[in-house]
């Protein structure tokens, strides 16, 4: 780019062509006050605070806005211009209420900050009082736009950045103000409660519910959001020892930007919980006693030690966590494996597709594990499928939005409606469970016009010839009739990927399915003959669900993985693990997650650890759930708060939520970030790497972790996909692990006939993840905000059944499947398809989990729990 | 109706043929002026009445009725002329049909009481061509206003229209047609006055899809020659737009026209219709394979619309509002591609130039400015309505001669041009000859054309607080300076107004004029403080008066001045007594009378009343 000379306060300066003047004098550093501006945001010149003045021509330029040119002459604090910025400074104080001296924004205010820089205190001018009434029935953001100053930072965060389209410019002139359609409260606009407009805020217009303290938290603590795989960078905000705020990261490489969703900002209450765990406690006689830690840890190493003894390593179980740490979670598959000999380890994700994603990373040959979010944004069309990412992962949601409203085609598939349709120029409501055929389909729609990267399969794939004539053989009028869809709808899809790389996002919708990993095959085999895969702005993003989960999988807390994501069942690498450790390695495949429930049921499972699961609530039929677990001798649980699960142990071992330790996540992305203690921990409670630490040298292990940093030093030194890197830097990215013997290979396409639903059940119940809620909901069911808010579970239907079955919209009805039951809130929503329900996850107080049947997939890995049939009914029951 | 034109031999025929038609001697053509203004004064009853009367008289097949749009002479309305004499009847009534009729149309005299009077001279005059307000205009583009049915598409045609689409069709290249309107030195007509023929050349310059636009989005209150052309000439508008189309090499346009002009948004969609029918506009235009085609676009009635930016904002469905224009909208403007906008007027003056050339266009006007401008002449002026004169003309030509003077014997005072947020022109300045150039060097400016005249019993602080107030409630609140900075003026103005004035207010309306001025977003703000900053210019005696003294003296702010019986000049005729709505003046007959202060409402009754001056504001 051209470059252009200028100067700046007589100091001559160059730089791009194109560079604003703003940007040229803050690298200069030259301090120009702004009101309006953010760097995440366009250009906009409202607040005119940004002034400077061009000596050479006299002309006055925004600064913001107004691109260098040769030669200017730049002053930015000349006598008038100062003298003006005062001005405008003048006229918002004038337009600014009294209850400034009392607001919250304290000294987060950006007024205040540049009032006083200025030495603006009394206005000189008269009054000109805008009073608005405060909103504030919503239990998360307060609206007081009395203090609004038009900045404009709201609205166009809502429409740019996280594209909800909740509010715009209402009103002219004096009376402009930001509003919703009609002039609504928020609860009835488009507005999902991602709260990045009261981050953005400037003033006290937009602040926070339930702030417990007023005024700007004490310090400010970097970390990383506990609740979804984006991993958003966040700001605690900390306060005597109490998280009183969570903001966005000011920092801006960061996966979010300055957005965040309602959990992020809002659910993070669960932190300073009064139900939070603080002393380790045994179960005596049905009472929960508190013990000494060193106690503790000598039953529990004893009763471990003990059951593998005498029953065997196959009969003890360890759950890990996606919501724990890199760190904790390879100590804690490092004490089963090598000290307890045992491969039974698991963790959370299991639910959650963790075992495809797993076969994806074999499939690919450990290659592209690095799949920044940013890339879709320059994607040359997207395919979601199977995805609700405005509920389950917004931040995706948000860059999957802004790529579709700055023109990159958008396909949705999906068998219910998303927020995401308004943005999708084709939406495929396939059929439940029959992506599979349509992506084949679609393969077979591209190969049919030869429109697919025929190079790029030659030189990169094999097997291709047999997937192709594995697919000249699929039926169209079937494949039309079992996903529902009519084949020029499959021929547009065709027609708007052909020729293009696609960024495909796969939700829950494809992996809890029951042909997951098929569909799973089969979104490959379309990746790799249209060459999607080798670019970083195309590929497949898995969106997952928990924080941690790829972490815990990288940590090889897995039963068949091991750390790195090496294959337990690759004698090299369980011989390198065994000399790594110092320890035996047994080959055994160990228990998933399902399976160590159903060996407990059938009494064979002697002992379990569980460290930050809550399987008694989040698994399906949680009765019989229950039952197993207490089948088990000595059941262990590490966690925050009591659960479902709790209740059941023989043994409470307080941990410590991610704000209290130190440690690191990796996200959906790949990305891995490095993070410190906030708060300080809550009575005896120890962080969960400190607690197997101790465990670990209690039950003999050699090494010795005495900080953190120990294990990082370990996972840095045996992981090489984490390496060095992750070490150096807090932030730093999984590396692939190209195993060049193993090219990427095309899966003969498979067809699947579907399951015949049980005579007497009408409705295909489809569990939906929900905004406000994580996982089961148990961390999220902690904030009283989210709970006022969502407390009850809203059952999405079409109106045409309800009128139907005689339910009205806010009626509580019954949703009855082979299994169990649960009670819901009907809501009806216009354009739903009818025959469907939707259920959703995570909603304390209403057991999705009642519904499903944890018996349905008999083999290791649980899948279908996607979809099920059911009955609805209106129900009397509240 | 006509049958699709194939090319450019069958327009040609056509037009060729409709002149002849209209050049049979023997026929009378009655131009009835049918705009808003007329239509207002009831041209529907007397075009009804007409109708009926040509009828009864036997002279229907003789006498051709054409319900025209705006003469510009709305003093009058409604206004009937009769051709090919062109005998001028003003503010005609249905009763005065059949005398017009009978004697007229029928005898072929005149009749002498319906006449025109020319308030100056006292004398009647019979043809439109001979009045004061007419024959001191030079009117190009509003011309043929008169002679054009505007719903039909022939009667443009025969009035040489469409021949500029041929020429730049047929003869010119792209090229040839931007350097030919560059060459006339035609400027904006909507206010900025850029010249068009640069605008042309840069968004031709840039590649993507190229929008021609036309600003109809005429705001200024009391202005409204954009209005009488789209409503009484549409053609000229599409084919100036076309011709620009051509220009650019652009194939969508769009109208943006306020929802309150209903007449225009129908003239102009009969219009687009029948240019489609023919063979005008749409694809391949008079077999030329070149395409364009228009559609309307209707704004919600906010000034900052005119704004190019805001409307283009509008225009996308977006709320009106404009943008820093650091990228330019010829570059990037609707949909983020090259868009020219030009205002009605301009795209009115495109087929003149292209048809007579730009020599000739360019030998009207000034050094600056050329070709001839429209005003909209209103306010204290015996003549208002819509004067059309070469650029350069002087304020006293177009106020005295052409707008015969203020009514009532009272004194001039000032002239707003520019519109709200132009500048009041004082007395002294009667004698520049108004061009885009000479009015910014007076503090004000051309804007769109409007030019209301104030005479001596205007408030010139209430003036500015007026215009103020209209810029407050039209801004559209996105930048600080303008949408804070205006509301502050107003408030300290209003306070002026009502006697709260205090010191160092004017130096703070100075303070702040220069602030929003120099810092607002776009030109609506920069150009708001205009009417604070000209009065305080020409008239700051009036302000202080209204702080200092706490008077005014013009006898506008209630507050700030009574009325008094002038002891010697009052004849003691108790004319002001009888109307007084108050009781408030008593006296004998023949004696000076009094005036109780605590009844007097200040409504003024009395102040007009007086023929001997004798009651005075203090």
């Amino acid at each position: 780019m051209r470059n252009v000379t200028l100067a700046v306060n007589g100091k001559t300066v160059r730089c791009s062509a194109g560079t604003s003047l703003l940007d040229v004098c803050t690298a200069q550093g030259i301090d120009i006050p702004t009101l309006c501006h953010h760097p995440q945001l366009k250009p906009f010149g409202a607040c005119r605070l940004c002034i400077v003045e061009d000596a050479k021509s006299g002309r006055i330029f925004a600064s913001c806005v107004t691109p260098v040119a040769q030669d200017m002459e730049i002053q930015t604090h000349s006598e008038r211009v100062v003298r003006h910025r005062r001005n405008i400074i003048r006229l918002i104080m004038a337009e600014h209420p009294e209850s400034c001296l009392v607001c919250s924004k304290g000294n987060h205010c950006d007024l205040r900050k540049i009032a006083a820089q200025l030495g603006v205190g009394q206005t000189g001018l008269y009054p000109m009082h805008n009073y608005q009434g405060i909103e504030q029935a919503n239990p998360f953001i307060i609206r007081d736009l009395t203090k609004c100053i038009l900045c404009g930072k709201c609205i166009r965060a809502d429409h740019e950045l996280v594209a909800a389209g909740a509010i715009d410019y209402n009103h002219r002139g004096f009376d402009a103000r930001p509003s919703t359609l009609f002039e609504q409260p928020l609860e009835k606009s488009e507005c999902t409660f991602c709260g990045t407009c009261v981050s953005l805020c400037p003033t006290g217009a937009l602040t926070m519910k339930n702030v417990r303290y007023v005024g700007a938290p004490q310090k400010e603590h970097e970390s990383v959001c506990g609740f979804c795989a984006a991993g958003c960078a966040v700001s605690l905000g900390v306060t005597d020892g109490q998280v009183v705020e969570v903001t966005p990261s000011p920092r801006t490489d960061t996966v979010n930007g300055v957005t965040l969703c309602v959990r992020g900002h809002f659910a993070h209450d669960f932190l300073k919980s009064e139900h939070r765990l603080t002393s380790p406690m045994v179960k005596k006689d049905g009472e929960w006693t508190e013990i000494s830690w060193t106690e503790a840890l000598e039953i529990l190493s004893q009763k471990l030690l003990s059951v593998k003894k005498e029953h065997g390593p196959r009969t003890i179980g360890f759950m890990g966590s996606s919501k724990c740490t890199n760190e904790e979670n390879y100590l804690f598959q490092k004490i089963a494996r090598s000290l307890l000999e045992t491969n039974n380890i698991d963790n959370g994700g299991h639910l959650f597709g963790l075992p495809l994603a797993a076969q994806l990373d074999k499939r690919l040959g450990g290659r592209f594990r690095a799949r920044p979010l940013k890339g879709l944004e320059q994607a040359e069309a997207i395919f979601v499928i199977g995805a609700n990412p405005g509920n389950s992962v917004p931040v995706a949601g948000y860059h999957i939005k802004r790529a579709a409203q700055n023109g990159t085609p958008l396909i949705v598939a999906d068998p219910l409606p998303t927020d995401l349709n308004r943005f999708a120029g084709l939406r495929l409501a396939v059929a439940p469970g029959r992506d599979l055929d349509m992506v084949n389909a679609i393969s077979a729609l591209l190969l049919e016009k030869k429109a697919y990267d025929a190079s790029y399969t030659a030189e990169n794939t094999t097997g291709f010839s047999f997937f192709r004539t594995g697919l000249s053989s699929i039926s169209f009028e079937r494949a039309s009739k079992t996903t529902g869809l009519k084949l020029d709808r499959l021929e547009q899809a065709a027609e708007m990927i052909a020729g293009k790389k696609i960024a495909f996002v796969i939700g829950q919708g494809v992996l809890q399915q029951p042909k997951g990993q098929e569909t799973l095959d089969a979104v490959v085999n379309l990746a790799l003959i249209t060459g999607s895969l080798e670019n970083g702005a195309s590929g497949i993003y898995i969106l997952h669900r928990e924080n941690n989960q790829l972490g815990a999988l990288d940590m090889g807390c897995a039963p068949d993985g091991l750390p790195g994501r090496s294959s337990l069942s690759d004698e090299k690498a369980r011989k390198t693990w065994a000399s790594a450790w110092g320890s035996k390695m047994s080959p055994d495949p160990g228990l998933s997650l399902v399976q160590m429930i159903r060996e407990a049921d059938k009494g064979n499972l002697k002992a379990l650890y569980i460290m930050g699961e809550n399987p008694a609530r989040s698994l399906p039929d949680p009765g019989f759930v229950k039952a197993a677990l207490e089948k088990v001798d000595f059941l262990a649980v590490q966690d925050i708060l009591m659960t479902e699960t709790a209740q059941l142990a023989d043994m409470i071992l307080p941990g410590a939520v991610f704000a209290e330790k130190a440690g690191s996540f990796t996200n959906m992305e790949g990305r891995v970030q490095s993070f410190d203690p906030a708060l300080p921990l809550p009575g005896a409670a120890r962080p969960d790497w400190e607690i197997l630490a101790m465990l670990a040298q209690k039950l003999g292990m050699d090494a010795r972790y005495s900080e953190v940093r120990d294990i990082q030093k370990e996972i840095a030194r045996l992981i090489p996909s984490y390496g060095e890197q992750y070490l150096a830097s807090p932030v730093s990215w999984v590396k692939d692990a190209i195993q060049e013997d193993q090219p990427m290979a095309f899966t003969t396409p498979v067809c699947w006939d579907g399951e015949k639903p049980p005579a007497g059940f009408d409705f295909t119940a489809i569990t939906g993840s929900v905004r406000l809620h994580l996982g089961s909901g148990t961390r999220t069911a902690q904030s009283s905000r989210i709970i006022a808010w969502d407390g009850r579970a809203s059952i999405e239907m079409s109106p045409t059944d309800a009128a139907s079955l005689g339910i009205e919209e806010g009626d509580a009805v019954r949703v009855v499947s082979q299994t169990g039951s649960m009670i819901g809130t009907a809501k009806l929503v216009f354009g739903f398809p009818e025959g469907l329900l939707r259920t959703p996850a995570g909603v304390a107080g209403h057991s999705l989990a009642g519904l499903l049947d944890i018996s349905r997939t008999p083999g290791a890995v649980y899948s279908g729990c996607k979809s099920f049939p059911v009955n609805v009914e209106k129900s009397n029951e509240t | 109706m006509v049958d699709r034109l194939k090319n450019r031999d069958e327009l040609i025929t056509l037009r060729k043929n409709l002149v002849a038609q209209h050049k049979d001697g023997n026929k009378k053509l009655i131009s009835l002026c049918s705009g808003s203004g007329c239509g207002a004064y009831g041209t529907a009853s007397v075009y009804d009445s007409l109708v009926a009367e040509l009828k009864k008289a036997g002279l229907s097949d003789q006498v051709e009725v054409r319900l025209t749009g705006c003469h510009g002479f709305c003093e009058k309305g409604p206004i009937m002329v009769i051709h090919p004499e062109g005998i001028f009847y003003p503010q005609v009534k249905p009763d005065m049909i059949p005398d017009i009729v009978e004697m007229t149309l029928k005898n072929g005299e005149i009749v002498e009481k319906f006449l025109f009077k020319d308030p100056v001279s006292k004398k009647k005059i019979i043809h439109e061509k001979d009045i004061p307000f007419y024959k001191l205009q030079k009117r190009v583009i509003f011309g043929r206003n008169q002679m054009i049915d505007p719903t039909n598409v022939l009667h443009y045609i025969a009035e040489d229209g469409y021949k500029g689409l041929e020429k730049a069709l047929f003869e010119m290249e792209p090229q040839q047609i931007i350097q030919e309107i560059k060459g006339a030195g035609l400027r904006g007509r909507g206010g900025g006055g850029f010249p068009t023929g640069i605008k042309w050349a840069s968004c031709a310059k840039h590649d993507g899809d190229r929008y021609v636009i036309c600003n109809a989005d005429e705001g200024d209150p009391g202005a409204y020659m954009d209005r009488s052309l789209l409503e009484g000439n549409p053609h000229s508008i599409i084919e100036g737009m076309l011709i620009a189309a051509v220009a650019m090499q652009s194939h969508n346009g769009f109208v943006y026209v306020r929802h309150e002009y209903p007449l225009a948004v129908k003239n102009l969609n009969i219009a687009l219709k029948s240019a489609r029918e023919i063979g005008l506009l749409g694809k391949n235009i008079l077999g030329s394979g070149f395409d364009f085609d228009i559609k309307v676009s209707r704004g919600g009635g906010s000034f900052v619309c005119g704004e190019s930016t805001a409307l283009m904002a509008s225009l996308e469905g977006k709320p009106g509002r404009p943008r820093a224009k650091y990228v330019h909208t010829v570059e990037k403007g609707f949909r983020e591609s090259p868009s020219s906008l030009n205002n009605v007027e301009t795209y009115a003056n495109v087929p003149h130039i292209i048809n007579n050339g730009a020599e000739w266009y360019a030998s009207m006007g000034t050094e600056g400015s050329k070709g001839t401008k429209i005003f909209s002449l209103v306010g204290n002026v015996v003549n208002t309505g819509l004067v059309e004169v070469p650029m350069g003309t002087n304020l006293r030509t177009i106020i005295y001669d052409i707008g015969g003077g203020i009514p009532k014997k009272k004194k001039f005072k000032a002239v707003q041009s520019g519109g709200p947020s132009g500048g009041c022109i004082p007395e002294q300045f009667l004698d520049v000859p108004v061009d885009f150039d000479e009015l910014v060097k007076i503090g004000s400016m051309m804007g769109s054309g409007g030019m209301i005249v104030m005479d001596q019993d205007t408030c010139m602080v209430d003036v500015a607080r007026y215009f103020l107030d209209f810029l407050k409630e039209e801004s559209c609140g996105q930048c600080n300076p303008c949408r804070e900075g205006i509301k502050q003026m107003l408030d300290v103005l209003t306070r002026i107004c009502a006697g709260h004035g205090k010191e160092g207010d004017i130096e703070l309306l100075e303070e702040l004029g220069a602030m929003v001025q120099k810092f607002s977003l776009c030109g609506l703000g920069t150009s708001s403080p205009n009417p604070v900053l000209t009065t305080l210019m020409y008239f700051r005696h009036e302000y202080e008066a209204h702080i200092k003294d706490k008077k005014c003296p013009a006898g506008v702010c209630k507050p700030l001045f009574h009325y008094e019986i002038v002891d010697g000049t009052c004849t003691g005729c108790g004319l002001c007594a009888r109307k007084c709505p108050q009781d408030a003046i008593t006296g004998a007959k023949k004696e000076t009378h009094v005036l109780d202060q605590d009844k007097c409402i200040k409504c003024g009754i009395c102040y007009d009343a007086c023929k001997f001056n004798a009651i005075a504001i203090r």
